[in-house]
């Protein structure tokens, strides 16, 4: 037949039954990508005239080289983590958080605002206000899994529409009524109750209890999708939605409760950059979790658990950005291009086949 | 003799093991109208796919005019003069008429699209043809059998020398079907040959040249019209003597398990949908739709499983009148068991595991399900008694399902729903793609369990149905339009009625009124 | 309150410039079936790289060209992944958009030494039409803009012409509507898409130039600011139907001049900028629920 007429989805891949088999495929596509992206990187650092290998190493050592790099990594974990999970599950039920940002926003908003406004003692205090963050993230993506599960309109871009929304809506609230008075220059509210705020407990740096949160909620969730009721109809509406239906099972009720956690999750991130970090809500705290949680999501494959390794990966990019571009001058954007490419690369499905017919035919019969 | 148009020689298409056309030798006249009769399966469509470059035999040769030619894609057959009609339309519904026949080769000047003379050539097209279409009317406004006209047109618009055209009149009313049959005899009488494939012989016989019967990948019979009748090729199509020794015993028929009254369904998009369909099934009783695909069947299956609601009518499950609360989680729980005719779509999960796809239904009840949870060793207990007792294979139940075979993806959706004991079983299609063995094993199963239920078995294959049912309805243009038992028909009845023409009493030598 | 004055819809053409530029480039995409979410990446690309170029070859006309192409080059790389490799749009886009940030910060490092912006040495000019120039109402409003906000205006004319009155348009309208049908009738389904993209990808370009050349003489780290998005929103508004598209575009670019003057009066910016979003959600939900009635009889789980 002539050549494919439509662009297709992914083309099934060849059974896997080993265990080692299956690991290996579903680190394929993330590791290619990957080694893609660093051959990209090495490319632009050789052509502005730096050593690539003294750019990967500054990036390990600042990342893992001292107690400040750890803590910077492991800062950065706590969020990428649960931004995984977030999108993870989202893919699970079939849907695409695109507006996880917007979530995490309003996580944020409301998180500060329980934590200068109302009064509780410190064990609690943190606690209710990250869960508070959570529901306005829940909130906020109930609106598109609604729209979707009743009328069919694409969660991808009211979900991305309602980012923006959350944006406005959170700066004009803040701006309005909780505005810090001693900051002209940046929009950010009043300071939260010294009660509200997450403490770090790492030596240096800003590491609190919300690392482990993030990595037990990533276990818990990726043990709930296996084994329990709920998770198993949330990932057969996910696998086929139509077959799902058929069987009987509520496929509507199981997209909303996937979207939903989703935004959850996301919220909670929110509420805990704004308690934690940085104290208070402060507009445009979100350097792009939105982003990195898809990535992580890519490089996990879809296995929830597997956010935590590919969390902490993302992380120590991060942590290790910085240091390249204090020693070395190179500037942080490299790691945006890395990224960027890493997410091309692996979103490209018919790639991992090309790869291995490329393979077969070199290895023979 | 003038130069046929149109040769096969032993032409012979495979797809993996199973042989569609099996070394077909056909000839094609000039200026004639020539009919492909036969079944479903028979390899009608694979063999004029063939014809328009859309299949490459393994065996044979094509010639035209004389000439040994290679079809290898539909540019190239239509470079040599052959166009086909699809029976399902690739029209552009945002898109005029017009826009929709010229798209190939758009008349242009200097860059520009000439739309007015696109719209001056489709008018001239449509009345040299007889086919009336509206150049400016958007497709999507058409009826059907104006957007058949138009795939004609478009198929006219490249000046073929051969026009084959598949199940033409499928979704055509009976003033369309009409309509067509002029417009096939005015192509005639330009000069075209044309090629159709139809089942029903009542437009062969009003129009065709020649007829050539397919039955099984071959070629039974090829005469012309004048020496033949319905009769004759509605044996020739349908081919056995009904064989009653294995017919399975019949079973008392105990109470009435399902029944439909009256019901009717338009199907969005026009086409044939279901006509006062009105049946009653029995526990005990195997209950066989016999009839070419697409006369309604599927319809059927999507009421009664509820996976579509009817505009008219009842359907009652057990003595309960479920109309108002249909809906496939109802009819589930009403004791509907449903064996999908299309297993990747809504048979199965393809990228899940083996095992999530054995325990969907059973995985919300004890023992797999435990509260909240799901409990792994039972499921896998569960997933592990179904593959072994059904010959999964292979019996790997953590393999993704889609990497099994089309006949074990069968098995495995067989086991699943028989396993939660419906007593209202809807079969489609069960043995489509499973190898004699397993089939025989499903006959078993299905019969085995009229004891405690009853069985819709839709099928293409007439063996399938004579064997197992008690009763048979044939269904055409969405009506029932037969009820007998086996034995009171004879193949040459069951062809006439699939084919749409109502016989006479049972008689080897009347003429069909 | 004197805010519908005449420089409000003045300064609404000229913000509306990068939007409607991005928007009916954007279309192209659509009208072939892409789901295109790069405009915002390729806008900023296209804001840089107008400038950068415009430094580096010291004229103006090559700069925008250069940035055109530039474009257009990098969009074939998510071209290739989207329509070679059946990657899903929208992943893919995100992951454009990151390339982009980092690209554009990466090669004003690179390829001009410098952070944060730069300046530009030339600008666009504000041309003034000789005879409309002086006319009472009409002068001010549409005369004294930058070319590329007339060309803006002459999108909408030139994209209808060449979507409806060529066979190219034809060819591109058929592949969005039913691929198969177009393959069948031996158009070149791939190239067109492939075609599409790049089309869009100069569009953008030239939306970036507007703003980085046009407007403020200088390019700064983000400066489009979600202007991509919004565009990107007018073209999930008006599909793929030229003057919708076109008109939704310039309604958004008076929404942002509207807020901008209604800042001055106290009243909410960042409320009023959520408008075209706002807008979009809408007009989404509103489209489902006209499919969902047509639907007949046939259950179905959640609509896809």
């Amino acid at each position: 037949m002539s050549a494919d007429a439509t662009t297709g989805g992914p083309a099934a891949a060849p059974p896997a039954n080993g265990f080692v088999a299956r690991a290996w495929q579903s680190i394929q596509m993330p590791l290619i990508a990957t080694l893609a992206g660093l051959l990209l990187t090495t490319v632009l650092i050789l052509s502005i005239g730096k050593s690539p290998l003294d750019v990967y190493a500054a990036l390990l050592r600042g990342a893992l080289g001292s107690v400040f790099g750890i803590s910077s990594t492991l800062r950065w974990a706590t969020p990428l983590i649960l931004a995984g999970v977030a999108v993870t599950i989202g893919f699970k039920a079939g849907l695409f958080n695109a507006g996880l940002s917007g979530q995490i926003y309003l996580g944020g908003l409301v998180g500060s605002l329980l934590g200068f406004t109302i009064d509780l003692p410190a064990g609690l205090h943190p606690a209710v206000a990250i869960l508070g963050g959570g529901v306005a993230g829940g909130f906020w993506a109930l609106i598109p899994a609604l729209l979707r599960r009743y009328l069919g309109a694409s969660e991808i871009v009211t979900s991305l529409m309602l980012w923006y929304v959350a944006i406005g809506i959170s700066d004009f609230l803040v701006r309005q009524f909780f505005r810090d008075p001693t900051s002209a220059a940046f929009l950010m509210s009043v300071k939260v109750a010294p009660d509200a705020v997450l403490p770090s407990f790492f030596p240096v740096g800003n590491v609190s209890v919300m690392l482990f949160v993030s990595i037990a909620v990533a276990i818990v969730a990726h043990y709930l999708m296996q084994r329990s009721r709920l998770g198993y109809e949330v990932r057969l509406t996910g696998a086929n939605p139509l077959y799902a239906f058929y069987s009987g099972l509520p496929t509507g009720r199981r997209l909303i409760l996937a979207f939903c956690v989703s935004g959850f999750l996301a919220g909670m991130i929110g509420a805990a950059e704004s308690i934690g970090i940085n104290q208070r809500f402060v507009s445009q705290f979100d350097p792009g979790f939105g982003f990195d949680g898809f990535l992580v999501a890519l490089l996990a494959g879809g296995n929830i658990a597997g956010c935590i390794p590919a969390g902490i990966f993302l992380a120590i990019l991060k942590a290790g950005g910085t240091e390249i571009e204090r020693t070395l001058g190179v500037s942080k954007s490299i790691i945006w291009i890395l990224q960027g490419s890493i997410i091309l690369v692996v979103s490209a499905y018919r790639l991992r086949d090309q790869i291995n017919a490329l393979f077969k035919r070199r290895t023979g019969p | 003799m003038p130069q046929p148009t149109i040769e096969l020689i032993g032409v012979t298409k495979r797809f993996g093991s199973f042989v569609a056309n099996d070394a077909i030798d056909l000839t094609i006249q000039p200026g004639e109208i020539h009919a492909i009769v036969g079944e479903n399966g028979a390899g009608k469509s694979t063999l004029m796919k063939t014809l328009a470059g859309l299949h490459v035999p393994e065996e044979g040769r094509v010639l035209l005019h004389g000439e040994p030619v290679e079809l290898k894609n539909p540019e190239i057959a239509m470079a040599r003069g052959i166009a086909m009609v699809h029976q399902h339309f690739s029209l552009i519904d945002a898109m005029s008429v017009a826009e929709n026949v010229v798209l190939s080769n758009p008349p242009r000047r200097f860059g520009l699209l000439q739309r007015r003379k696109a719209e001056e050539i489709v008018a001239e097209l449509s009345k040299t043809y007889g086919l009336a279409v509206q150049p400016r009317q958007r497709v999507a406004d058409c009826r059907v059998g104006v957007q058949q006209r138009v795939e004609i047109l478009k198929a006219l618009y490249r000046n073929p020398e051969v026009l084959i055209l598949d199940e033409p009149t499928a979704v055509l009313t009976p003033q369309e079907t009409l309509a067509l049959i002029d417009n096939l005899r005015s192509l005639k009488s330009l000069g075209k040959t044309v090629i159709f494939i139809t089942h029903k012989l009542k437009e062969v016989m009003a129009v065709a040249d020649r007829v050539t019967v397919m039955r099984a990948g071959k070629i039974v019979l090829s005469v012309d019209i004048a020496d033949t009748s319905p009769n004759q090729l509605a044996a020739a199509m349908v081919g056995r003597t009904l064989v009653v020794e294995s017919r399975a015993e019949p079973v008392t028929p105990g109470r009435e398990l399902a029944r439909l009254e009256g019901v009717v369904c338009t199907p969005e998009g026009g086409g044939i949908g279901l006509d006062r369909v009105s049946f009653t099934l029995r526990q005990g009783e195997v209950v066989g739709i016999a009839g070419v695909e697409g006369n309604g069947q599927s319809e059927l299956i999507e009421v009664i499983t509820g996976m579509r609601v009817p505009h008219a009518g009842r359907i009652l499950l057990k003595g309960q009148d479920v109309t108002a609360t249909a809906s496939p989680k109802a009819m589930r729980a009403a004791g509907v068991g449903h064996i999908p005719e299309d297993r990747i779509s809504t048979g199965l999960a393809p990228t899940a595991s083996l095992l999530d796809n054995l325990i969907t239904g059973a995985h919300a009840r004890p023992p797999i399900r435990r509260g909240m949870w799901i409990d792994r060793a039972a499921a896998r207990t569960h997933a592990t008694r179904l593959v072994q007792a059904f010959d999964v294979r292979p019996g790997n139940i953590d393999a993704d399902a889609r990497s099994l075979s089309g006949g074990n993806m069968q098995k495995a959706i067989i086991a699943r729903e028989l396993d939660s004991d419906p007593q209202i079983i809807v079969a489609a299609h069960p043995t489509r793609g499973v190898d004699i063995g397993a089939a025989e094993f499903v006959y078993a199963q299905l019969l085995g369990r009229r004891d405690r239920a009853g069985v819709i078995l839709v099928s293409s294959d007439l063996d399938e149905i004579l064997r197992l049912s008690d009763r048979i309805l044939v269904m055409y243009r969405g009506a029932i339009v037969a009820e007998a038992a086996p034995e009171a028909l004879t193949a040459e009845q069951l062809g006439l009625l699939m084919a749409g023409i109502t016989p006479d009493a049972p008689s080897t030598t009347g003429e069909a009124a | 309150m004197d805010i519908l004055t005449l420089s409000l819809f003045s300064s609404t053409l000229v913000v509306a410039t990068p939007l409607i530029l991005a928007a009916m480039g954007g279309m192209f995409s659509h009208q072939v079936g892409v789901f295109n979410f790069t405009l915002e990446g390729v806008m900023l690309f296209g804001s840089f790289f107008s400038v950068a170029f415009t430094i580096l070859t010291g004229n103006i006309w090559l700069g925008i060209l250069l940035a055109g192409l530039a474009c257009i080059v990098l969009s074939a790389m998510w071209s290739w992944v989207v329509v070679d490799m059946g990657a899903d749009p929208i992943i893919s886009a995100l992951g454009f958009m990151l390339l982009a940030q980092g690209g554009t910060i990466f090669l004003l490092n690179a390829m001009l030494g410098q952070t944060g912006g730069a300046f530009s040495p030339l600008q666009l000019d504000f041309i003034r039409l000789p005879f409309i120039d002086g006319l009472p109402v009409l002068g001010p409003l549409l005369s004294g803009h930058t070319i590329l906000t007339y060309l803006s205006w002459l999108t909408l004319p030139l994209f209808v012409f060449i979507l409806y009155g060529t066979p190219f348009g034809l060819a591109l309208r058929a592949v969005g509507e039913k691929p198969e049908a177009a393959a069948a009738a031996g158009i070149n389904v791939r190239l067109m898409r492939y075609c599409a993209i790049a089309i869009t990808a100069f569009c953008c370009a030239l939306a970036g130039a507007q703003l980085s050349l046009g407007l403020l003489g200088m390019y700064t780290d983000n400066m489009t600011a979600g202007r991509g998005i919004i565009a990107f929103a007018a073209v999930v508004f008006g599909r793929h139907r030229p003057l919708q598209v076109f008109l939704v575009a310039l309604f958004f670019g008076f929404a942002a001049a509207l807020t901008d003057r209604l800042q001055g009066f106290g009243l909410p910016s960042e409320l009023l900028n959520t408008l075209p979003y706002l807008l979009t959600v809408i007009v989404l939900a509103i489209s489902g629920w006209r499919l969902l009635s047509r639907r007949n009889g046939m259950q179905a789980p959640p609509p896809l």
